[in-house]
């Protein structure tokens, strides 16, 4: 049996080699901590469109992102509800106002989202739930997720507790009468959802006008063609224009809004980048020390006629080790920060696979370029120079 | 023997290739704390540049408006009411629209910008480098503006040094000239900025009715020669009711951050990448100066049996640690600084590398090695000179 030279050379010294596992690992968790981020950017981003049931979203061409979304009549709706395929149409209003803390009288930011209590626009039972306790027109439900300035009872997250205080939103008297789980996302910290009258009252729009339309296709229907029919009928019918499209685009686009328009996709991006950067050049030191340390060895076995190809993959193949080991601890870690990201800065954080393969993926290219560039030593040296 | 052999920097510099790559693992640390904590400085330097280059001593503002971004104002009177104060030089209204300020260039999409505008007669500003006192002689005529050349490009105007004269666009749907550029810079709630004249904004924002000079977004207040601004903060405060809040602009820019920074999610994780960037250049010092100092473990313990003491390792590692964040110090703030330059020119945001934070990341490098070293020097101190053979 052959010996495994390369794992013998990483364990000979565990505490040196400790020191070089905690050394790649931080440049792994610095790559999985700006992934996540990046991530937590998009999950936010999108996530209210995710919530909602639609397959065709209709809304303005002024639509910035969701928080600034223009509107559209409702006869439109009322237009497309009439032809054939389509299943039902609904809409939903949406704005930003302000919230005051019912304790501190603070205020912050706050999305405010108009439905029909007896129509969800929501396909989830997380948010809409409690649409039934929306009754009256100073009635609203707050998102469970909003953010721990807005006053919860407990200090630290809407409750039962917080069902009957009375607040204010844009200056005027409301009541918490319910509850939901939403995540409002990055331009503001908090939601609350009212009925057609509350929105109409807190906000000062016509019922005429609505932020999103969502049509349902019926089953077999091709929703591209659709997509065209409506285009087709708003322009015979002399509708305002509109923007028409398939629930995945309207998702791709809100990713394209935040991360291509905004620096955050730049930002992360760039720490990714660097954090690539450092992980190389950490595998780089930590290898090429060890080649240094070992050189008097090698130098050896060149003499006594093992090949450069054999030298070679023991030096690979000890980063590919070290890549390996270090590569779990640090996934748990990166777990436990996510975690703790997620609860501090009030944002959803999520390992996904994809993620996991796409780091392990980098993590071996890091320490193959490092290996590779620490081999360099090994030709270098002439045996004889070396005693 | 008059001098003794300066063994640290013989040590560090005997091996060229080896120096470099020290040199340059450093550097690279320096590079990657300054990069972590310039994201978080660029969130809070850009958000607070519109008050920071105001020529103000305190700002009047509604209290409800928990960050710049958000359009709460106060009525006009409570400016009457402070200015007539002896202790008091100036007082005057600034204006701001964001949300109902859409720009396009023709055939474009129309996106909002920050509108600021005030009498242009009184002076507001400390200019520095804004380049834009010298242009607020353009902005008499009806219908125009000045733009802020690090606005988002999606705007579709020519923002670079070689733009025309005058570029017609179109504000809140009527027609607007872009007589010039200034230098302000965006931030996470601003894609950019305009100014002009009080005048031109009455036009464009008629809906801030029925005046809409009558309703004010900040009150820039200079104090007469003398006054002591916090006394007169809290004067005018009592005096303005519950409508109006005075700050220090000090103080108005420390709330502005604070908001960012701890009830925002973008805030939070800037500040925990700042953490983990301190925490990783930490690790590659150590790193590099551990592996010196085992390197030199044998030349060292020859040294403690000839009996040299402890205190002249201890001196040695100092030293080292030292010469090696001096060495890797400066490459990384050059290298840091072109990308801060090249950061702002692809996002329009502003990150200053200031004095005090260069030294703050200095004095966190040379703590750094030198604690490294430290650490590394254990085995040493703690051997019998024979074993480490």
């Amino acid at each position: 049996m052959r010996i495994n030279l390369a794992l013998l050379n990483i364990l000979n010294n565990p505490k040196k080699t400790v020191l070089s596992l905690a050394g790649i690992g931080t440049a792994i968790l610095l790559i999985f901590m700006q992934l996540g981020f990046r991530g937590a950017v998009e999950n936010t981003a999108t996530n209210i469109y995710s919530k909602m049931d639609y397959d065709i979203l209709i809304r303005s061409p002024d639509y910035l992102h969701f928080m600034d979304s223009g509107k559209i009549p409702l006869s439109i709706l009322e237009d497309v509800a009439g032809m054939v395929g389509i299943d039902s149409t609904n809409h939903m209003n949406v704005s930003v106002s302000n919230w005051r803390n019912p304790y501190t009288l603070e205020t912050r930011g706050i999305l405010v989202i108009g439905v029909d209590p007896t129509h969800s626009p929501f396909k989830d039972p997380r948010v809409d739930h409690d649409f039934s306790r929306l009754t009256s027109i100073d009635s609203v439900l707050i998102d469970q997720r909003s953010n721990r300035e807005f006053g919860p009872q407990n200090g630290v997250r809407f409750s039962s507790a917080d069902i009957g205080v009375q607040s204010e939103v844009s200056d005027r008297q409301i009541r918490i009468d319910g509850l939901f789980e939403l995540g409002a996302g990055l331009a503001a910290n908090g939601a609350v959802i009212v009925n057609q009258q509350g929105f109409q009252r807190l906000i000062l729009t016509t019922p005429a006008q609505v932020s999103f339309g969502l049509v349902k296709l019926q089953a077999g229907v091709d929703p591209e063609e659709m997509v065209l029919q409506i285009n087709q009928r708003l322009a015979n019918s002399g509708q305002p224009t509109a923007d028409v499209m398939l629930r995945e685009e309207s998702i791709q686009r809100e990713l394209r809004r935040w991360l291509g328009e905004t620096p955050i996709g730049y930002i992360f991006n760039l720490g990714v980048l660097i954090s690539f950067g450092v992980g190389a050049l950490i595998v780089y030191m930590v290898l090429g020390n060890d080649v240094a340390n070992r050189i008097h060895e090698y130098a050896t076995m060149r003499a006594m006629g093992y090949s450069n190809f054999f030298l070679a993959s023991v030096v690979l193949k000890q980063a590919l080790y070290l890549a390996l080991f270090s590569f779990l601890p640090t996934l748990i870690l990166s777990l436990v920060l996510y975690g703790l990201t997620s609860w501090l800065a009030n944002i959803p954080i999520q390992m996904t696979w994809g993620r996991i393969g796409f780091v392990w993926l980098l993590t071996l290219i890091m320490s193959s370029i490092s290996g590779t560039l620490a081999l360099k030593k090994l030709w270098q040296v002439a045996p004889a120079e070396l005693f | 023997m008059s001098l003794r052999t300066p063994l640290a920097w013989k040590n560090l510099t005997h091996d060229r290739r080896r120096l470099v790559l020290a040199t340059a693992g450093i550097a690279f640390a320096v590079m990657l704390m300054f990069q972590q904590r310039g994201f978080r400085h660029a969130l809070f330097d850009s958000t607070v540049e519109i008050v920071r280059v105001l020529d103000a001593d305190l700002i009047l503002f509604n209290p409800t408006r928990f960050a710049l971004s958000n359009e709460a104002r106060f009525p006009r009177e409570a400016i009457d009411v402070a200015t007539s104060n002896h202790q008091i030089a100036s007082v005057i209204p600034l204006y701001i629209e964001n949300l109902s300020a859409r720009l396009r260039v023709e055939g474009g999409r129309a996106r909002p910008i920050r509108v600021l505008a005030w009498d242009m007669n009184k002076p507001i500003l400390l200019d520095e480098e804004c380049q834009i006192i010298p242009q607020l002689f353009k902005l008499a005529r009806p219908g125009t503006a000045l733009m802020d050349r690090l606005s988002q490009k999606t705007f579709g105007f020519d923002l670079s040094k070689t733009a025309p004269d005058v570029q017609v666009g179109e504000l809140a749907n009527k027609k607007i000239e872009i007589v010039g550029l200034f230098r302000l810079g965006t931030d996470f709630a601003h894609e950019g900025n305009l100014i002009m004249s009080l005048d031109n904004f009455t036009n464009y924002f008629g809906y801030r009715n029925p005046d809409p000079r009558a309703i004010v977004d900040l009150g820039v207040v200079k104090v007469s020669p003398g006054e002591n601004p916090q006394e007169v903060a809290q004067l005018l405060e009592k005096q303005l009711g519950s409508q109006v809040r005075v700050m220090t602009k000090q103080a108005f820019i420390d709330r502005e951050i604070g908001f960012w920074s701890r009830s925002t999610p973008i805030g939070i994780i800037f500040t925990i990448g700042a953490m983990m960037g301190f925490a990783v250049g930490v690790i590659i010092c150590y790193q590099i100066l551990a592996n010196d100092i085992t390197e030199h473990l044998g030349e060292f313990a020859t040294l403690k049996a000839m009996g040299y003491r402890d205190r002249y390792f201890i001196g040695l590692v100092v030293r080292q640690s030292i010469y090696l964040s001096l060495f890797g110090f400066l490459p990384g703030l050059i290298a840091s600084w072109i990308l801060f330059w090249f950061n702002s020119n692809m996002t329009g945001l502003l990150t200053r590398l200031t004095w005090d934070r260069i030294l703050s990341i200095f004095v966190l490098t040379i703590l750094m090695c030198v604690v490294s070293g430290l650490l590394a020097l254990r085995k040493l101190m703690a051997a019998d000179p024979a074993s480490l053979f």
